[in-house]
């Protein structure tokens, strides 16, 4: 039977930052799917009916920037969260101007996240 | 509108376009002031009048919907701070309010409703119905004359359609020349009705349409404007306590309607950004809800801006919005600055 949750994927290589937006998330009744690169991230990308999409910006190999235009070019409604531990305000600029939803630095204001969050849910 | 003059100088033309956006701006405000308060004055008059169980002509109140759906169209700004307003201050510009209840939460009900039914381009002709069932919606309350202001959103809804058992008997004291009165007494009774309401299967019709729109507008007006609770609710608590608590009572096109449309954080509210200065809110970007534009009113250190900075947080993101503001004081301050 299909779920009706609301599908959310966090694609981020430290498996910590998963975990911790893993059980926040689930707290706002969201069914999560993970990946721990932009390669992963995209692949689940096309087979699951995301209403959301966490992306952490450095990761190796493809970098979340990236992850962001392919996903925007194949999805574009498709809400994208970016997130951070380095403030580079024109790399935040630029992940806005390819239409990130928005952009949140680590450590998270999880009060924040969750307004975000939901948020978003209200656009799909 | 006159160009600048050819022959003056950069600075003159500018200086000439400059006087003629303020002069403009605040004939903008003035009007929509104007009307605001024309409006309670009117409904209260009308409510004293249906108190009393005394038939009442309600067409200079739709003259004054016609003028608020055309201000809206042209700058929805102002009306959307003045929505905000704390009632004593509005009784200040106005007059002592008999039903709050009725008045006070009616006409934002009614500037929130139709903000929502112009960006989504309701017929023009049909548009006044919306108003006026928004206006009116409450009208049954007025019988209830120690209405109490409860904390639990149940208790708000419960509380709401206490109005249902009586609105009728006012409603027929009504007249309003040339005004279908069975389609405003159909639309209040489908909002009042919860089985109706909550009829997934007819958002299309016109009147389903309607009584949702202004059900939700209403439920967000009480819960935004309550004062007595120890917290007060932000439009962004409110969001996500009729996604959470609520949702049973929305249908969940219509809470995503009403958010998209209004924004969790609406124009004329306040918010304090991570760089600790604290703004209101001017504008939003359509699909970016977290990303609106903010005048900053107020310096970290809480000193008033001397100059005007506006942060688009869209441009910006480094700034975020930290938390929303509940402050009667802040929003009677700033309530020409947008």
């Amino acid at each position: 039977m299909q779920s009706d949750k609301t599908q959310v994927l966090i694609i981020d290589d430290s498996p910590e930052i998963v975990e911790s937006l893993t059980v926040f998330l689930k707290q706002l009744d969201c069914k999560v799917f993970t990946a721990k690169n932009g390669e992963e991230g995209l692949a689940l990308a096309r087979i699951k009916n995301l209403s959301l999409i966490l992306v952490d910006i450095v990761m190796p190999g493809m970098g979340g920037e990236e992850v962001l235009a392919k996903i925007k070019r194949i999805f574009p409604e498709t809400p994208i969260i970016m997130i951070t531990g380095y403030r580079d305000e024109d790399l935040a600029k630029k992940c806005m101007e390819i239409g990130a939803y928005d952009y949140i630095t680590k450590p998270f204001d999880f009060e924040y996240l969750k307004t975000s969050v939901l948020s978003t849910l209200l656009c799909t | 509108m006159d160009s600048p003059s050819l022959s003056s100088s950069p600075f003159e033309a500018l200086q000439g376009v400059t006087d003629q956006a303020q002069s403009l701006r605040t004939e903008q405000i003035d009007r929509s002031k104007l009307l605001y308060f024309n409006m309670v004055k009117t409904f209260n008059r009308i409510c004293e009048q249906l108190d009393e169980k005394n038939g009442v002509d309600c067409h200079p109140m739709l003259k004054q919907i016609e003028k608020m759906v055309e201000i809206l169209k042209q700058d929805e700004r102002i009306l959307m701070g003045l929505a905000q307003a704390p009632q004593s201050y509005i009784e200040r510009m106005s007059e002592k309010i008999s039903h709050p209840e009725v008045v006070f939460y009616g006409i934002n009900t009614m500037i929130y409703a139709l903000q929502i039914a112009t960006s989504l381009g309701f017929p023009t002709d049909k548009i006044n119905y919306l108003g006026m069932a928004a206006l009116l919606q409450n009208v049954g309350l007025l019988q209830i004359k120690t209405a109490p202001v409860k904390k639990k959103s149940e208790d708000i809804i419960h509380h709401l359609r206490k109005s249902t058992e009586h609105s009728n008997e006012y409603l027929n004291l009504i007249n309003i020349e040339g005004f279908h009165r069975e389609s405003l007494e159909a639309i209040i009774n489908i909002i009042q009705s919860r089985e109706t309401v909550l009829d997934q299967t007819s958002l299309h019709d016109t009147l389903q349409q309607y009584a949702m729109v202004i059900h939700i507008c209403n439920v967000f007006v009480y819960l935004t404007h309550q004062r007595e609770s120890e917290k007060l609710i932000s439009p962004t608590d409110a969001m996500k306590i009729m996604r959470g608590e609520m949702k049973d009572f929305f249908h969940p096109e219509v809470i995503k309607l009403f958010f998209n449309k209004l924004s969790i954080y609406p124009i004329g509210t306040f918010v304090k950004l991570s760089s600790s200065e604290i703004g209101k809110i001017v504008g939003v970007n359509e699909n970016y809800l977290m990303r609106p534009i903010v005048l900053i009113v107020l310096s970290p250190d809480k000193q008033v801006m001397t100059s005007t900075k506006r942060v688009d947080l869209r441009k910006n993101p480094n700034i975020y919005i930290r938390k929303s503001i509940v402050d009667d004081e802040l929003t009677e301050r700033f309530i020409d600055y947008f």
